[in-house]
């Protein structure tokens, strides 16, 4: 069996440091032959696929991803806004990542650190039964419950603590 | 937990593997607290956060699966949780928004992809940042059942889109740029290296010269010296013997 080949950049800088074999994973090198590591990128992008992922995408995305709000950058920003479109219109068996944010409905902001104490107290509570039991029960009939018997958490089990829900 | 082991059968490796959800909200929770705790009795306390808690994850079918996570099934018990207790504490503020952010077209794509962009998102639980707590990359199975075929169909689908391919020239120029400037850089420090080369030849030349030179020096001072004291041996007096004119 051919063994495979990995470049000799990836060796030298692995005799170097762990740090300068990350960056040597991520790093693109035309010029050594020996690797076999994406062969196939000239045609296309270049680097690795890490690379190509970010390439197609809008780089207001990416900084809102970054540090920032995509849910309000898309609908604040034009750019975003259409791009955001475009990727969600495609085919639905398309493969993807996605993203999802806690904000609220109609700013399209974040909960502030006041309200996310709050709900840390609640959820803590929920999560050491028996707590405050209609709280409880109130929190797992607040989404499909049709699939969760509500004497379930008269018990002290918890909808969101069960395996699969 | 009130599960036969049938349904412990039919469990993924994500539910096998994080056996209590308990203790995974609760590490969430904690993070999240160290997170916040800075701003405690900062006029921040009551201002949104910058980015808002968040998801990040991979799909074969993303509609579906964002489908999945609307109904909270078969979804996440962090953001779940917080989205029912959410919706418990302030009814109808706040909700888990949704989007498909990146569309991929290559199979090696899949895991690196959700990787780096869960990372650049933050949102692991590790550091308050978002609600993954199963480590990004390892639960793509799904991407098994894309073929070859579908792959390609994907890569054309990309390339037809004239949006993607604006990004990418964009993308490719800097990309150009970047090469381009890093060669420069390359040819400039080649062409320091042979004049590096002669300056250091040069150098090494001026230290030994150097080195003669101060042994010259040296020499010098110690025959002139004997030549004084010997100057004063044999003829004491001639200094002192200024002619008498």
């Amino acid at each position: 069996m051919c063994p495979r080949q990995t470049g000799n950049y990836i060796q030298q800088a692995l005799s170097e440091s762990r740090v300068s074999l990350a960056s040597a994973l991520t790093r693109e090198e035309p010029q050594d032959k020996s690797s076999t590591l994406n062969p196939d990128d000239e045609h296309w992008f270049v680097g690795g696929p890490d690379r190509r992922v970010l390439a197609t995408m809008e780089e207001k995305v990416i900084r809102h991803m970054i540090n920032g709000n995509l849910a309000w950058a898309s609908r604040a920003i034009p750019q975003v806004r259409s791009y955001m479109e475009i990727v969600r219109n495609m085919d639905a068996n398309h493969p993807a990542v996605y993203m999802q944010l806690l904000i609220d409905k109609s700013t399209s902001l974040s909960p502030t650190p006041e309200e996310l104490h709050q709900t840390i107290r609640t959820m803590r509570d929920y999560v050491s039964p028996p707590g405050d039991k209609q709280t409880a029960i109130n929190i797992d009939k607040a989404f499909n419950s049709s699939g969760w018997d509500g004497q379930r958490t008269q018990k002290g089990l918890r909808k969101y603590l069960c395996y699969g829900n | 937990m009130g599960i036969d082991e049938t349904d412990r059968d039919k469990l993924n490796l994500q539910h096998k593997i994080i056996r209590d959800h308990r203790d995974q909200v609760t590490e969430f929770l904690n993070r999240l607290e160290e997170r916040l705790e800075p701003l405690h009795g900062c006029p921040e306390w009551n201002q949104p956060l910058q980015s808002p808690l968040c998801e990040v994850g991979y799909s074969s079918n993303p509609h579906t699966r964002l489908a999945q996570h609307r109904v909270h099934q078969n979804s996440n018990c962090n953001m779940n949780l917080a989205e029912a207790a959410c919706a418990v504490i302030f009814p109808g503020r706040f909700k888990v928004w949704e989007a498909v952010v990146s569309r991929l077209w290559q199979q090696d794509q899949v895991m690196i992809g959700e990787i780096t962009l869960t990372c650049l998102a933050q949102a692991h639980i590790t550091n308050g940042g978002g609600f993954n707590y199963y480590p990004a990359g390892y639960n793509n199975d799904g991407a098994l059942h894309v073929t070859s075929a579908d792959w390609l169909n994907f890569t054309q689908l990309m390339i037809g889109r004239p949006r993607f391919m604006e990004i990418k020239k964009v993308e490719t120029e800097k990309v150009e740029e970047q090469k381009e400037s890093l060669q420069r850089r390359i040819e400039e420090y080649d062409n320091l290296k042979p004049r590096n080369k002669e300056l250091e030849e040069l150098l090494k030349v001026i230290q030994e010269k150097d080195l003669i030179l101060n042994e010259a020096a040296l020499d010098y001072i110690t025959d002139l010296l004997l030549i004084h004291i010997l100057d004063e041996i044999l003829y004491p007096d001639t200094e002192e013997s200024t002619p008498q004119q």
